[in-house]
């Protein structure tokens, strides 16, 4: 499953507070039509070359993927950082 | 002998499953209850989604001030992480264990493979690592969840 929603928390060391939420799934819908544009591309290197001609970008897609679920969370007394991403 | 034990013994001779599959199946049968499975089917623990690195330490400050770190890294990102590793130019990877045997970790990261690391995972089931140091008020919990 895709990451959907990113939450960045920021604040430094005079509690000057920063939060951030990135909405990824309004990136997915404006990345879809290019992802469907690439797919023929894709397939047709798959087909021509084998795996390994695509398995890069197949790897990147996975890490992107696979961050689902990531947590940061780290509380200083001079700052913290928190970055959720679900 | 029961007979999954003499089942697995025949899948290993067919060449069905290779000797380090027959030993593990073997292992779960002894820890099934009773010894003897009860049935074909083996249960088994759902693997770990996550690992969380939890720590708690006491600042130089003082007591009230306290670094906490909360970190879940879930697994499916190290697996998709060391797939994207094999990509790495061999001469970036021989460097990368040059300096990571200067650090003091002995590690050839050619060795870690996405087939490797599932077992790993399996064997991560139960792991927690669970240090509290008194003199400085610091506490590290690795676990998997």
């Amino acid at each position: 499953m895709i990451p959907l929603w990113m939450s960045i928390a920021v604040c430094g060391e005079r509690r000057r507070f920063f939060r951030l939420w990135l909405p990824l799934f309004l990136l997915w819908i404006l990345l879809l039509p290019f992802a469907l544009l690439a797919l023929p591309v894709i397939a047709i290197l798959w087909l021509l070359f084998g795996r390994g001609a695509v398995a890069k970008p197949i790897a990147l897609w996975q890490v992107f993927a696979g961050m689902r679920g990531t947590l940061v969370d780290i509380d200083h007394p001079h700052g913290s950082v928190f970055i959720k991403i679900v | 002998m029961n007979e999954n034990r003499k089942q697995i013994l025949d899948m290993l001779a067919a060449g069905k499953v290779t000797a380090d599959e027959a030993e593990r199946l073997i292992a779960a049968l002894e820890r099934a209850p009773n010894g003897d499975a009860g049935g074909a089917t083996v249960a088994r623990k759902p693997l770990p989604k996550y690992l969380r690195v939890v720590v708690e330490a006491e600042d130089n400050h003082g007591a009230d001030t306290m670094t906490k770190v909360n970190i879940r890294v879930p697994f499916q990102l190290l697996r998709a992480g060391v797939k994207l590793a094999n990509f790495l130019p061999p001469k970036a990877r021989m460097q990368v264990n040059e300096v990571l045997r200067e650090k003091g970790v002995d590690f050839d990261l050619n060795q870690i493979k996405p087939e490797n690391l599932d077992e790993l995972i399996e064997q991560l089931q139960d792991m927690v690592i669970d240090i509290d140091q008194d003199k400085r008020r610091a506490k590290v919990k690795v676990f998997c969840e």
